[in-house]
């Protein structure tokens, strides 16, 4: 006996084999024709529907197929559906776009807190030993990584800063610059100067970063220290801070077109009563000609893993802008 | 205090295996690692250093080359240079630019900048000239330490040891001087990720050789070069007497 169109028989050794493959190949074509007709079909509905849109719309709407029956509830009232189409507009209204937005941001910010506490370890090694704060460090992977590496684009975070060191230690020995005052943190980086603040019992003190991330390592560092700051991401530099009276600025004059547009910024806020207090370790942007309105209030040496990751300084200063 | 101005050279990876061209103007460049040449990181990391011992007030590195050659620039300015000046020389100017070339630019530089000490490399790995020192001492008319492999500060200037064919060599020079760094000289530091982060925000300035006033015409002219002869391979021979056999066939005895 043979298969017609195939030269299968019965006689064959490895018949079985033979005769599967043959189905599988069969079915396979069936499939193959089915999704054919399907897309056929579909096409021409689609084509005859189009040229009907074109012709006579209304004849179109009343031909189509509803999936969903309407009219079989109670009728809508007429007077609440005026009233709801006039509301509209007349109302702000907050749209809920359902609770799976609020669960993908808590779990993103959730990830990023995770990514910062992975790559950084707590540690004391530097001016302020009485604050921990998540840094990279030598024992951490990322410090000795090519910077492609590295998961955060600029980690400048995870990292204090000489001139931070200089306005944490600087509040810690001399309380009174804080206490009861109402405390600015202006690029606050890992949130050192604004941690040392609430240790020195300020009125309230807000950590500053146009970057997010580095607010979020403040936040963190925060409450590893078991303290409460406040963050922001606003950029504050040319605003008038009516609200603080102590503006901080840890190692900010690392530019010197940054270093002109903040300096300005910061002669203004003591025009207007603030105290401004600049951690600095001889940064090219602290100009001679700036140093002229600033006075020495502290110099400190740097510890030598601090000089690890700062070639080429070996000290820091903290100055306080002079009122012009 | 001392301002210290610093050259460094790009140049092939010292671990790359150099290749000729086939028509035999120069070697292959295209697609091959660079690095800062290693005598140039030898100067840098001294300069660093005087600078971390309060010798120097600031340490400006300086590189003449194609842009690339500002990647070099990061390098020195995250192992602790203060700021950076990228004189910037492409195609084929680059191609013939000689150590003459550079000594001007590097003195006119040191004026400019009103640097004290002067610090390069003894040579680059390269070209192998050994000039750029000692041609730029002689441009200022400055003292010059070649092959240092100690500096030391003395009221008076500095205190130089020198490495020569018979051994080592102080002498004494007054400042401002030019110094190039021998291989002993120090261990220059890795930089790291928070060093490379934060130069990345140092000042890096653009300069021309032009800007100068610094004429980049070639003096010589490269005839060819080729690769080294290959070694023949050697022999064993089973005994002494065979070998001395051979070495009197040879008229080596």
């Amino acid at each position: 006996m043979a298969f017609a169109g195939t030269n299968v028989s019965l006689s064959q050794p490895d018949i079985t084999q033979k005769l599967t493959e043959r189905i599988d190949d069969l079915k396979q074509r069936i499939a193959a024709w089915g999704k054919r007709i399907r897309r056929y079909t579909e096409r021409s509905t689609r084509f005859n529907q189009n040229r009907l849109f074109q012709s006579d719309q209304k004849r179109l709407y009343e031909s189509l197929e509803r999936p969903m029956v309407s009219g079989t509830g109670p009728a809508p009232n007429q007077a609440d559906t005026v009233a709801f189409w006039r509301g509209l507009w007349s109302e702000p209204v907050n749209h809920s776009e359902g609770p799976w937005t609020e669960v993908v941001a808590r779990k993103m910010l959730k990830n990023l807190t995770a990514q910062i506490v992975r790559h950084t370890v707590a540690s004391r090694q530097h001016l302020t030993p009485e604050i921990a704060l998540r840094l990279i460090t030598p024992s951490c992977p990322l410090w000795s990584a090519p910077v492609e590496d590295s998961p955060f684009k600029d980690p400048f975070w995870a990292f204090y800063w000489p001139g931070g060191q200089a306005t944490a230690r600087y509040i810690l020995d001399n309380k009174q610059v804080v206490q009861n005052r109402v405390v600015l943190d202006v690029g606050c980086g890992c949130g050192a100067g604004s941690i040392a603040a609430a240790f020195m019992e300020a009125k309230r003190v807000v950590a500053n970063d146009t970057d997010e991330v580095a607010v979020m390592a403040s936040q963190i560092n925060a409450e590893l220290n078991g303290i409460k700051i406040e963050t922001s991401t606003e950029d504050m530099i040319g605003r008038r801070c009516e609200e603080f009276e102590v503006v901080l600025i840890g190692d900010m004059f690392y530019d010197e077109e940054f270093a002109k547009v903040l300096f300005e910024w910061l002669k203004a806020l003591t025009r207007n009563g603030k105290t401004v207090l600049i951690g600095d370790p001889g940064r090219h942007g602290l100009t001679h000609s700036k140093r002229e309105h600033l006075s020495l209030l502290a110099t400190y040496q740097l510890p030598k893993e601090t000089c690890l990751e700062n070639h080429g300084y070996t000290d820091t200063t903290l100055w306080r802008l002079n009122k012009t | 205090m001392a301002r210290v101005l610093v050259g460094v050279k790009r140049v092939i990876d010292y671990a790359v295996k150099i290749r000729v061209k086939p028509d035999k103007s120069g070697v292959v460049t295209d697609g091959v690692k660079h690095s800062m040449n290693p005598f140039d990181e030898i100067a840098v990391e001294e300069a660093v250093r005087m600078k971390e011992k309060k010798l120097a007030s600031e340490v400006i590195a300086v590189s003449c080359g194609p842009a690339q050659s500002q990647e070099t620039l990061r390098t020195a300015l995250a192992m602790g240079a203060d700021r950076a000046i990228h004189i910037e020389v492409a195609g084929a100017e680059y191609e013939t630019m000689q150590p003459i070339h550079v000594a001007k630019i590097l003195a006119k530089l040191s004026k400019d900048e009103k640097a004290d000490i002067v610090i390069v490399g003894k040579q680059a790995i390269d070209d192998d000239s050994n000039q750029t020192a000692q041609m730029t001492a002689a441009l200022l008319d400055w003292p010059q330490g070649t092959f240092a492999s100690k500096v030391e500060k003395t009221d008076s200037g500095l205190t130089i040891t020198r490495e020569i064919d018979g051994g080592l060599e102080t002498i004494k020079t007054k400042i401002p001087a030019v110094i190039s760094a021998d291989l002993r000289l120090n261990e220059p530091r890795y930089a790291t990720l928070p060093n490379i982060m934060k130069a990345k925000k140092k000042p890096l300035k653009k300069m021309t050789a032009k800007d100068l006033g610094v004429d980049l015409t070639s003096r010589i002219k490269i005839i060819s070069v080729e690769d080294p002869p290959v070694r023949q391979a050697g022999s064993i021979v089973p005994d002494v007497d065979t070998l001395i056999a051979k070495l009197k066939e040879g008229g080596h005895i």
